[in-house]
């Protein structure tokens, strides 16, 4: 256990030039926009010359690009840096926004896992049949999709001809917060009316998010588990008298290693596709927030976007880790 | 002599693959008696593996057997394993008919320690109630195998085992249950030369103390000379000949035997320079007419372009599969 | 059973005019090439033969091919000019469903729905290329410097490639695509040839010269966040590549290392990149449409299909044919280069292709003379 720790600090450690770097292009980008972002965060052409200078000196606009850079992640992370737009702490507009994609994103997650793993398992077990041919046309019609397309058919059967959901706002978050994902603190908390409310709200949007996954992760998973169960030791199982479903189970374990690098990287795939999702149902998210900053030249907001993003990312990729060591024993600490 | 344990008959089997039908085994047939170490042999491809395969109907999609009987004779009973549905078959394999395969790197689930492999093996056929209860039977099985340290050993994956100590695994898992038959399919062709004699002598001793019938694959002949009670030749998905180890190595009849025993040291007799067989092994999609073995015959006659030869008995107890002879 | 041989035997006379075409064409340029190539040229015949068993590879070659035929034709077929607006001489073509004015419907501007697909067949077409042709040839390169020469630039390159590939793609496109088109109507204005290029390119008029900067701030936006992928396989393939004999001993007679790499390696490792580049295009396709179904990118009057559906948006669920069409067109071009791409996978798997080949050339034999097939037998 302590070889784990170890094993995860390093790791860890190993994440930091990374999300050192992710920021330092997206403020690269922002550092070489010849627009005056001074000029239209102090209220556009009318701002008078004192006012944007203020607004230079307080984001320390005058300052060399690496006094700006540390300034800014250092007060974002101390949540100090104000929203030049919204004159909110930056990070207080993020965190109300993240849970709403973070909830989007596991709904599309559950999708692509109810769907995907199914629908992989039957196609390798039924391989060269019917079956099969229909999982291969489904993932391929999956990644052939447009979100957006997808979203507004799924919008006009479900909301404009049986109205059975909603699309305005969000349901309310729980009283008590514990994840600060509402739909799992709803649950928790026996809030079942509320957690219903989310669920209405949540389900087609991440539908239409995880559609794509699901084909992708129903191929990888045919394809792992045709592999595994090729495997020469499953022969021998099948020599030592072992039954069936037990020599399935040792392939399912065997094939889990690719899978789980595949829905690890699914999770970061969701949570960039999350913009268009959010457009389409009208979801506030943290995607249609970004592209909202991006439009009106808000780099606070985006440097912070891309800074939890590249945490979610870097976190995706630490379960990854724990769940290998976990399951293969050849990996090393 | 004692009794006949397992009589195959006929025994045929054909892989459905893209490029057409591959004849990897036609109309086979032995008999291995009870107690001996009965080996088959052959170049790579001509059908030995499927053959031991066959037997407890371990083929897999798109191999399938088209024809041919095998009895396995336990105690007064006759059961033909070809015709057992898949839940009676399962309950023979490993626990009546054990197997150990080549390759003891790929064998064994990397995944799972050994001593669960091992108590694994006990638990579905019922001698343990649950794995944890066979980890402790384990520790004595690969005590008996000479796995050193097997306290500590069953709690290691296969991948901090080396290749020798994984054999000894396998080979513990296929003695486990007490067997009546032990298939060896090539179980040293994967080793260090030096870990080879200690493995087979590892066998030898197993069978001594279980008296259990050994079925030993191989494309080695001092293998052969050294393990072997009696000895089929396979050539092509054919048996050629059938007989006492020493009267193969002494008395070879048919051509493809004489031409194996001229290509490799013979322990009973001494050769002046090793030769080669002119041309190579045939398709098993378009397998020669007649004797499979007549394109590279240097005995050839008409009836072999003809007619497929039948095993007949030679001389006692040694059969041939030769027109000329 | 006879009647799919037939057609067979069409779709392989068809290929094998195809490529017939292809090397008189090259050999006109290059004398002599036809006779050192011989065997390449046999190669690709059979690669052909083994797509047209496939019947999705089948199937998607001719939407690809239909695609990209729209898209060099597209404008020139359409009935109506991308910049022709029937409003200002009938107000009643304001949204006009299909069939009323026009076969697919108008737009708010009453533009014809149909004219404007063809004419964004041509935006799309164009967009994805340049995409493939800036990401893909730098990923390559990035690839095979990494692997070839290993060590310290190997796990520079590669850390770069990974915050690169930390990065969600459509977030990091929307930030380039925002801010990039400042800089580049800069460029585009000082040189007015590239800006003429790029309007003959795109197929628009002169006047639309304002907004061609952020269609190029899409694609170098994209072009941007493509490289990634390229740069991690080619590596992957190059490493075990670098240990092969024939690149050791390229080494030995001492040519150098740029020659090793374009000339030697970079073949060997092309095939399973191109099937890549096959399934990309339509995430390609599939992207821009994205970024522009976001207002990023096109903005009217040029004719875009996720521009379409962004603008249609407004007009949801009334004018249902400006969503449901463009986004029809989009998923059967995406849909059309990944049947092509997946069936491109199996061609080259060789496992598979030999299979095939081999029951192509049996077809071949049993159709020529019996003794033919003897002579097979005998062997």
């Amino acid at each position: 256990m302590a070889e784990l720790k170890k094993f995860l600090v390093r790791r860890m450690l190993t994440f930091i030039p990374t999300i050192i770097g992710i920021t330092l292009i997206v403020f690269a980008i922002a550092y070489l926009i010849p627009a005056d972002p001074a000029r239209a965060w102090a209220g556009g052409e009318k701002a008078s010359q004192k006012a944007i200078e203020l607004v230079k000196e307080r984001y320390h606009l005058n300052e060399p690009w690496y006094d700006q850079y540390i300034f800014l992640i250092t007060g974002l992370i101390k949540n100090e840096i104000i929203d030049p737009r919204t004159s909110n702490p930056v990070m207080d507009d993020v965190g109300k926004r993240f849970p709403v994609t973070f909830q989007l994103a596991l709904f599309a997650y559950f999708f692509v896992l109810a769907i995907g793993i199914p629908l992989g398992l039957i196609s390798a077990l039924k391989r060269d049949t019917a079956i099969d041919t229909f999982v291969r046309i489904f993932a391929l019609i999956g990644v052939s999709t447009p979100v957006f397309w997808l979203g507004y058919i799924l919008i006009y059967i479900f909301f404009v001809n049986i109205r059975i959901i909603n699309l305005a706002g969000v349901p309310p978050s729980p009283e008590i917060v514990i994840t600060h994902v509402p739909v799992i603190d709803s649950l928790i908390t026996g809030n079942f009316e509320l957690f219903r409310q989310h669920v209405a709200r949540f389900w087609l949007p991440g539908f239409v998010l995880g559609f794509m996954g699901a084909g992708v992760v129903a191929r990888f998973v045919r394809n792992s588990f045709l592999e595994a169960i090729s495997g020469d030791y499953i022969e021998f199982l099948k020599a030592k008298g072992v039954p069936k479903l037990r020599v399935y189970r040792h392939a399912m374990k065997n094939s889990l290693v690719p899978i789980i690098t595949v829905l690890g990287l699914q999770f970061g795939v969701l949570l960039s596709g999350a913009p268009i999702t959010e457009t389409v149902f009208g979801l506030p998210g943290i995607g249609l927030y970004a592209v909202f900053s991006i439009g009106t030249l808000d780099f606070p907001a985006i440097v912070a976007v891309t800074l939890l993003f590249a945490l979610v990312y870097v976190i995706a990729n630490l379960i990854v880790d724990i769940f290998y060591a976990v399951i293969d024993p050849r990996v090393r600490y | 002599m004692s009794k006949k344990i397992l009589e195959v008959k006929n025994l045929t089997v054909h892989f459905y693959t893209y490029a057409g039908i591959v004849k990897a085994i036609e109309e086979v047939s032995f008999d291995v008696f009870e107690g001996e170490t009965f080996a088959l042999v052959g170049e790579t491809g001509c059908g030995k593996s499927v053959t031991a395969r066959a037997i407890t109907q371990l083929i897999e999609s798109p191999g399938r057997i088209v024809r041919g009987e095998v009895y396995y004779n336990p105690d007064g009973e006759r059961l033909n394993l070809l015709e057992l549905p898949d839940e009676e078959i399962r309950t023979i394999r490993g626990n009546d008919i054990a197997y150990i395969f080549q390759d003891p790197q790929s064998s064994l689930d990397p995944l799972y320690n050994v001593g669960y492999q091992v108590s694994e093996s006990l638990f579905v056929h019922g001698r343990v109630k649950s794995i944890k209860d066979g980890i402790k039977k384990a520790v004595n099985i690969l005590r008996t195998v000479l796995l050193p340290d097997p306290e500590r050993r069953v709690s290691n994956y296969p991948h901090e085992l080396s290749g020798g100590m994984k054999q000894r695994v396998t080979i513990g898992i296929g003695i486990s249950n007490d067997p009546r038959i032990l298939i060896a399919d090539e179980p040293t062709t994967a080793l260090d030369v030096t870990v080879q004699a200690q493995i087979l002598w590892l066998i030898k001793e197993m069978k001594k103390r279980y008296g259990v019938t050994v079925i030993l694959i191989t494309h080695d002949m001092g293998v052969v000379a050294d393990m072997a009670d009696r000895v089929a030749v396979m050539y092509a998905g054919k048996i050629v000949e059938v007989a006492e180890v020493t009267e193969v190595f002494k008395n070879p009849v048919h051509p493809y035997t004489q031409g194996l025993l001229k290509a490799v040291p013979n322990p009973l007799k001494k050769i002046e320079r090793l030769e080669t067989i002119p041309g190579t092994v045939p398709s098993l999609i378009n397998p020669p007419s007649g004797c499979r073995f007549h394109p590279r015959c240097p005995e050839i006659s008409k009836v072999c372009k003809e007619k497929i030869p039948e095993l007949r008995e030679v001389k006692k107890n040694h059969f041939v599969a030769c027109h000329n002879r | 059973m006879s009647q799919d041989e037939y057609y067979r035997g069409i779709l392989d006379r068809i290929s094998d005019a195809f490529i017939g075409l292809f090397v008189y064409l090259i050999s006109t340029i290059r004398k002599g090439w036809r006779e050192k190539n011989r065997s390449r040229i046999a190669e690709w015949k059979l690669m052909f033969y083994a797509l047209n068993r496939s019947p999705p590879g089948v199937i998607g070659l001719f939407l690809v091919t239909i695609f990209v035929f729209l898209g060099i034709f597209g404008p020139l077929i359409a009935p109506y000019k991308y910049n022709y607006f029937p409003i200002f001489e009938n107000s009643k073509t304001y949204l006009s469903p299909p069939g009323e004015f026009f076969v697919l419907g108008a737009d708010h501007f009453g533009r014809d729905l149909l004219s404007l697909l063809l004419q964004g067949a041509r935006t799309s077409l164009v967009i994805s290329i340049i995409v493939i042709l800036l990401g893909v040839p730098a990923g390559i390169i990035l690839g095979l410097i990494a692997g070839y020469f290993g060590g310290k630039i190997d796990e520079l390159i590669m850390r770069i490639t990974d915050m690169f590939l930390a990065f969600p793609p459509l977030i990091l496109a929307i930030a380039f695509a925002a801010v990039l088109p400042d800089r580049i109507s800069y460029l585009i204005n000082t040189y007015p040839p590239l800006q003429q290029f790029l309007l003959w390119l795109f197929a628009l008029e002169r006047t639309e010269g304002g907004n061609l900067s952020r269609l190029l701030a899409v694609m170098i936006a994209m072009a941007v966040v493509w490289w990634p992928g390229y740069a991690r396989i080619t590596r992957g393939s190059t490493l075990t590549e670098r240990e092969a004999l024939y690149v050791e001993s390229a080494r030995a007679i001492g040519l150098p290392s740029s020659k090793i790499m374009l000339r030697h390696i970079l073949p060997n490792i092309i095939g399973p990149i191109l099937v890549y580049v096959t399934l990309d295009f339509g995430t390609v396709v599939l992207t821009e449409a994205g970024l522009s179904f976001l207002g990023l990118g096109a903005t009217p009057p040029i004719a875009d299909w996720g521009r379409i559906v962004y603008d249609g948006t407004q007009f949801f669920p009334n004018a249902w044919w400006l969503i449901i069409f463009p986004g029809f067109i989009v998923f059967l071009d995406v849909l059309g280069w990944n049947l092509l791409g997946d069936a491109l996978r199996d061609v080259l798997d060789p496992k598979l292709r030999r299979s095939i080949e081999f029951k192509v050339k049996k077809v071949k034999k049993s159709k020529t003379k019996d003794m033919e097939i003897k002579e097979v037998e005998h062997e």
